[in-house]
């Protein structure tokens, strides 16, 4: 199960799009239904076997945007560096895995591709990314293409 | 919060491996049974939630490192940037001290459940291409999402309900549209199903008006057996997906008290047929699992169903 949710592209270009008035509106929206769902998967007993994944596509950058000279603060996209939270069956529960350097621009500890990641949630699922295939056009697909490593570090 | 969201996480429905070989391969690793992937389209700033760096305080409103941007392109930053500080504090949480930014009280309550990752990094700096990169595997349209793949590799005891369910909320979608769920080049079986927050939850599952309940069985019967002809002929897999779309519809979700009856004659032969590709497409031996060995029965599985549900 999926659930999109708009609006955490704070660029800074209006109150509608910057860190000070819309980031905190976009996580009171998001904090408690979210942390209420984890504790309520806890309570039933769900969260054992179910993965709890949080988190966007990319980071923001260590830079204010200034977009055409705009006084709003925000932030531009960043490929770099992000955090991403994960709960639930088979993971390490109360960690922090990795780092950033000092301004949060590139990871130096401990990196984790979107490959990885697809690979690990898949082992904890019990599928092995590299037989997971389908063919297509002559070849074997996987989710992971031709990488992806299941991270050990993240594993109960 | 459960309880409101019933139809949406009873939903959750990736039930169980139908190949316990698969899973036997990776048993050490095999704990959970479903995903929750809550997105945050646009993407939140690691830097205000949950990485602090102290070091941009005192370089707040100078201009970045070179060092840092050199080579770099933006999508729209400009020039040569300042650095910008966080607004908000960060406190440790819980026994494990993970930290979190005051602007996430509750998920930080519930720090000794989670795991941050900090070292997460991607290829792409534009929304839609970085959303299908973290969905499907590859920036670009066309591949599998992480759902399909899921259902194509765990399938479902559950014959009511959708395996994959996506819900948007807030004012638009998310950039990269509905192939953030789309099954790419696997059985159309294997799509995420969106579910309406307004009115009914999936289209086109009550009865219209003037046509009662046992009218719409015996219509969907007849276009079963069309299909199933056409099927046979034709070969053509999209086919068992349409029918098997046509069966669900004429099962509205009741994830709270599903029908007993249903779920014992329902028998999905569309979802299980591919889940048992699934299976020997990871090199099951025939012999060995039951699965396998039933996947050249598929059309058996066909006629049974259709003798048990009539």
């Amino acid at each position: 199960m999926q659930l999109y949710h708009w609006g955490w592209d704070s660029h800074g270009t209006s109150p509608d799009d910057d860190i000070v008035t819309s980031l905190p509106k976009r996580c009171q929206e998001c904090d408690g239904p979210s942390a209420a769902l984890l504790e309520d998967l806890a309570e039933r007993g769900l969260l054992e076997d179910t993965l709890f994944v949080w988190g966007g596509e990319f980071g923001r950058t260590c830079m204010n945007e200034e977009r055409d000279g705009s006084k709003f603060l925000g932030r531009d996209h960043h490929p770099h560096a992000f955090t991403i939270l994960l709960a639930g069956g088979g993971l390490k529960a109360g960690i922090t895995l990795g780092a950033t350097d000092e301004l949060g621009y590139r990871v130096v500890l401990d990196p984790v591709s979107v490959h990885d990641l697809h690979a690990t949630l898949l082992a904890l699922l019990g599928i092995d990314h590299l037989r997971l295939t389908y063919r297509s056009q002559g070849r074997d697909f996987r989710l992971t293409d031709v990488e992806g490593e299941v991270v050990a570090k993240l594993l109960a | 919060m459960l309880r409101q969201g019933t139809l949406g996480l009873g939903a959750l429905a990736l039930a169980q491996l139908l190949c316990e070989r698969t899973r036997a391969q990776s048993a050490p690793t095999a704990r959970a049974k479903r995903v929750v992937y809550l997105h945050m389209a646009g993407a939140p700033s690691h830097l205000d939630l949950f990485d602090p760096k102290s070091a941009l305080e005192g370089l707040d409103g100078k201009p970045v490192p070179d060092s840092f941007i050199q080579g770099e392109r933006f999508a729209f930053i400009k020039g040569h940037p300042k650095v910008l500080a966080s607004p908000y504090k960060f406190a440790k949480h819980g026994q494990s001290g993970a930290e979190f930014s005051e602007l996430l009280p509750r998920l930080s309550a519930n720090a000794d459940r989670l795991a941050v990752v900090r070292s997460m990094h991607t290829t792409e700096f534009n929304h839609a291409p970085a959303q299908l990169f973290l969905q499907t595997g590859h920036a670009r349209v066309g591949r599998p999402s992480f759902g399909s793949w899921i259902s194509y590799g765990l399938g479902s005891l559950n014959r009511d309900l959708p395996t994959f369910v996506v819900l948007t909320s807030g004012r638009f979608g998310p950039d990269g549209g509905a192939s953030l769920w789309g099954p790419g080049f696997l059985p159309g079986v294997h799509q995420g199903v969106r579910l309406s927050s307004q009115g009914d939850p999936v289209l086109y599952l009550a009865d219209p008006e003037g046509l009662d309940r046992a009218g719409r069985r015996r219509t969907l019967d007849t276009l079963g057996e069309l299909n199933r002809l056409h099927a046979e002929r034709t070969g053509d897999p999209e086919i068992a997906t349409r029918i098997e779309q046509y069966e669900l519809r004429s099962s509205p979700p009741s994830p709270r008290n599903p029908s007993p009856s249903r779920r014992a004659t329902r028998s999905s032969p569309a979802r299980r047929a591919s889940a048992t590709t699934a299976c020997w497409r990871a090199g099951c031996s025939s012999a060995a699992c039951a699965s396998c060995s039933s996947t050249t029965g598929a059309g058996t599985a066909t006629a049974r169903a259709r003798t048990t549900t009539s």
